[in-house]
């Protein structure tokens, strides 16, 4: 018999759990769809800022709203995004999301994109069927319309004529292509060269919202605000969010943007958003309210009701509950409706065993530290499996510096006077760090950043250059201009560093558990698990590889690590060539000896693979979970 | 890092990694444990790690604890500061004798020894009861000591004789034909608790039922409409900070408190916590309003039904 109060979080706004009960938060929803309604009567823009406490209901409500927009009979567009960003990088998360939301399927088969763009098609011409022509010549005419560059227009263009799928879906998400794919699949290179990315990605999410026009509102709901603070008292973030939520309300005339946070993070938002920011991301407001009695009751009944299994039991249950709710569960001034049904999970687990029911139940009960393990391990293999090389970006940019600080408070992020080649820059009151971020694909492109980053370095006043490349980018022996400028990086205190996929992905593992725990989205056991409880265990605990990884950036020696990934880097482009080659010919090849090579091989094994025998052979590792 | 010319780590190289040794346990650590954990060229002679920790102590880098079995314990945290907020923990949770509360205390400071721990107790407990951190409980019906808890007492119980007192009265005077309202009448003129009249002046009322902590009609009405007044859209239930409403009314600390929690109950409010209390700063921590089961209040939102 399964528990029917066991599931307490709803984590994402597209799963709208199997019961949702109206009543509850009844007025904060009435709210965001009278805004919406506002939306499409004036063709303006407009927000609401959602509150309630940690567990109240804040992404379960977003998943409602979600439900209700896809069984209107007027199209709209739904976007979530889940605030797990760096400052630096607001729009191009933005952006990636927006996409990501406007790629779920709508109805049937087809993309939330796909409905949109075939809308506009439909308003412009009011035909039914076109030939190639006439659709080649109408999408000309709506990006005139609608204002959309030749890139976003060829994009959606390939995506809808279902061509370049893949390579489309990647440049709208912001992806850096190789100058080769951009041309294959029509889109102008040299785009993604422009001065600010950020710039870029934040025309890209207003030509979106152009293109649903203005009778399809874009509902654009962020979550988990609070994870926009790195650190106490950070309020960069959180700045840059009231900023471009009031571009977004300004610049646009279709879209109703919700904003989530905890309770007590309103004052903290109020405080590090400018006044007229603030005004426009809370045009209007709703509390999501701690539950009233008859409000708990109705969730209990509601999910008593939706397990089958128990169905004969219900009567009793209602009985049991009621009296139990008020006794044991109540408190006069309200509970969160998470609370309610932690609670009521023990409560029908203790009924259960008293009437020797033969039952599943969850989980059993973990303390906290037992609990983080648990979901670091999981959250780690998760990333393990959906970690792709262009993701690294992000997480790295958006974890470094919150476990930098973890780590060591005397760190922080620089978030003023970045050069546009250096993606983080960490400060501490002896050390200033810069980190840039190349992956580019295109060589060319590649040994441009290096040599702008050469100058940089000897201009800025910086101690140190982290150069970071995906390892599944690498550097073939044979682009000897790019290894010629990285070179003469390395003589001015650059390091290069291609860290491995475990170490990405317990970096995103790390991230997530973080900006979870800040958001209140962290439940043990329906007790809310707190950030600085987080940070607590993990200065305990944290994973050695990463540990090391921040060692190497803020630690003040670092050569002896940098050659080592100096070396690996080299033999991994060695074995892209070769596949398998003998230990001591590769040693030969990239100039040190084999023993020293066959220590560092053995430290990174899920990375280049060793035969050990007369002779010693090297061969490309490739994880099970990547074979075909 | 840097090495000394020698190859050997420096003084403050040392210190440096046993600090970080000390940051993670989670509990005082022996110079024996430290000196386990020390690794290859840190690895120092027990004088000298000695010495050094006796200059961590000295620039309270790190603290150093009672001795347990005549071994020296070194941790992160002061003694007495971590005690005071085990005793803000324990007492959230529940609220304890001073007995109860030591012997807590005893379990969980991690073999200090009892003296120790009775003269912290004392301490902490008046400072906190000075500084209305803590509250006194008084016993109850068939208890004998008071308990100490995070926020006010619950009234209820203490009026659960003169609750049956009550009833009783009220069966006899049923068989002479009194109803209940008749009754309850009388009872506020027998308590004085009728108020004078419309124009009630609210500083007077406030004043002399602040001790009394009887929470009249007017002060929650005061704190109603103040909440109107400071958020116009409160109305349309836009949440108001409690610091905020505190400071527009100036009332005392424990009136205040105790109409909050009374409007909560009585429907007429929502109350919003304070996810992570113990986060705040105390002056900030103050602002906020708790009740008996360990909760911090920092937003109220009237409710629609207003």
């Amino acid at each position: 018999m399964i528990n029917p109060f066991q599931y307490t979080i709803v984590t994402d706004p597209w799963n709208l759990a199997s019961v949702d009960v109206h009543e509850i938060n009844a007025s904060a929803f009435q709210r965001c769809c009278e805004a919406l309604d506002r939306v499409r009567a004036e063709g303006r823009s407009t927000s609401v800022l959602l509150y309630g406490e940690a567990g109240s209901g804040k992404t379960h409500l977003l998943a409602r709203l979600r439900s209700y927009l896809k069984n209107q009979a007027h199209m709209s567009v739904f976007v979530a995004v889940r605030l797990h960003t760096s400052p630096n990088r607001f729009w191009r998360h933005l952006r990636k999301s927006f996409v990501e939301s406007l790629l779920r399927i709508a109805q049937g088969n087809r993309s939330q994109l796909e409905f949109v763009f075939m809308r506009r098609l439909y308003l412009h011409s009011r035909k039914k069927h076109l030939t190639l022509k006439q659709l080649r010549q109408d999408i000309d005419e709506l990006s005139v319309e609608a204002d959309l560059s030749w890139n976003v227009s060829k994009a959606i263009e390939n995506l809808v004529r279902k061509r370049h799928r893949r390579d489309s879906v990647a440049w709208l998400k912001g992806d850096l292509l190789p100058s080769t794919v951009l041309e294959k699949i029509g889109l102008a290179p040299g785009y993604d060269e422009m001065e600010d990315v950020e710039d870029q990605a934040c025309e890209i999410v207003k030509e979106l919202c152009r293109l649903a026009g203005p009778t399809i509102p874009v509902v654009i709901c962020f979550d988990q605000v609070e994870a926009l603070q790195r650190y106490p008292r950070d309020v960069e973030g959180l700045f840059t969010f009231g900023q471009a939520i009031r571009s977004l309300h300004d610049e646009t005339n279709n879209v109703l943007l919700v904003s989530c946070l905890q309770s007590f993070f309103l004052e903290q938002l109020k405080t590090a958003v400018t006044q007229p920011d603030y005004a426009a991301l809370a045009i209007n407001e709703s509390t999501l309210n701690p539950l009233t009695f008859k409000e708990s009751l109705k969730l209990v009944k509601a999910r008593i009701d939706s397990c089958a299994e128990i169905s004969e039991l219900r009567d009793s249950l209602y009985t049991e509950f009621e009296t139990k709710l008020k006794e044991v569960v109540w408190m006069k001034t309200g509970r969160t409706a998470r609370e309610v049904l932690a609670r009521c999970a023990d409560l029908f687990e203790a009924w259960g065993k008293s009437k020797s029911l033969k039952a599943v139940y969850p989980e059993p009960k973990l303390s906290d530290a037992e609990f983080l393990a648990d979901q670091i391990t999981f959250r780690e293999e998760r990333a393990i499996q959906d970690i792709q090389p262009e993701h690294m970006e992000e997480v790295i940019q958006d974890a470094v510096p919150v476990l930098v600080h973890v780590l060591d408070e005397n760190w922080s992020e620089q978030d003023q006077n970045r050069p546009r080649d250096i993606d983080i820059i960490l400060e501490s009151p002896n050390l200033k760090v810069a980190i840039s971020l190349c992956n580019q694909q295109s060589l060319r492109s590649l040994a441009g950043r290096f040599k702008r980053l050469g100058n940089q370095i000897r201009e800025d006043n910086l101690d140190k250059i982290f150069v970071i490349r995906h390892p599944e980018l690498p550097i073939s022996l044979g682009a000897k201009k790019t290894r010629k400028y990285l070179e003469r990086l390395k003589q001015h205190k650059a390091v290069f560093y291609s860290p491995d996929i475990e170490l990405i992905a317990a970096l995103e593992a790390l991230r997530s558990l973080l900006a979870d725990a800040k958001a209140g989205d962290l439940s043990n056991n329906g007790n809310t698990v707190s950030s600085s409880t987080v940070i607590n265990w993990l200065k305990k605990t944290m994973n050695i590889s990463v540990l090391a990884f921040i060692d190497q950036i803020i630690g003040e020696s670092d050569t002896t690590k940098g050659e080592d990934f100096e070396i690996m880097q080299d033999l991994r482009s060695l074995l892209e060539e070769e596949r398998v080659i003998k230990l001591v010919d590769a040693a030969l090849k990239l100039a040190t000896d084999p023993d020293t090579l066959q220590t560092l091989v053995r430290e990174f094994p899920r990375q280049i693979g060793l035969l050990q025998g007369q002779p010693s052979v090297l061969f490309q590792f490739i994880p099970e979970s990547v074979r075909g | 890092m840097a090495i000394s010319s020698n190859g050997m780590p420096t003084k403050t190289q040392i210190a440096a990694v046993i600090n970080k040794i000390i940051q993670r346990q989670d509990k005082p650590i022996t110079l024996g444990g430290i000196q386990k954990e020390l690794f290859g060229t840190y690895k120092v002679k027990p004088e000298m790690l000695a010495e050094i920790l006796a200059g961590q102590v000295r620039i309270k880098a790190v603290y150093q604890w009672p001795d347990l079995r005549n071994r020296k314990r070194f941790w992160i945290y002061d003694l007495e500061m971590y005690a005071q907020r085990l005793v803000l923990e324990i007492l959230s949770k529940q609220a304890l004798t001073r007995t109860e509360l030591q012997n807590t205390l005893k379990r969980q400071l991690f073999g200090c020894p009892l003296k120790r721990v009775i003269e912290l107790r004392k301490k902490i407990l008046t400072r906190f009861l000075r500084q209305k951190r803590l509250f006194m409980h008084p016993p109850v019906s068939h208890q004998k000591l008071a308990r100490f808890g995070v926020g006010l007492p619950a009234l209820a119980p203490y009026f659960k004789k003169v609750k049956e007192e009550f009833n009783t009265v009220c069966q006899k005077l049923a068989k002479a034909g009194i109803p209940q309202n008749e009754i309850l009448l009388a009872v506020k003129e027998v308590f004085n608790l009728i108020p004078s009249g419309p124009s009630v002046d609210m500083e007077t009322n406030i004043d002399s039922t602040d001790t009394a902590a009887t929470i009249s009609g007017p002060v929650c009405k005061a704190i109603l409409e103040k909440i109107v007044e400071i958020e116009p859209a409160a109305k349309q239930q836009v949440l108001v900070s409690i610091p905020a409403l505190r400071t527009a009314l100036d009332f005392s600390k424990m009136l205040f408190d105790r109409a909050i929690l009374r409007l909560a109950e009585q429907e007429k409010v929502f109350l919003h916590r304070h996810v992570y209390p113990f986060q705040m700063t105390d002056a900030e921590r103050l602002n906020l309003v708790a009740d008996e089961h360990g909760n911090y209040y920092m937003g109220i939102v009237l409710r629609s039904s207003m």
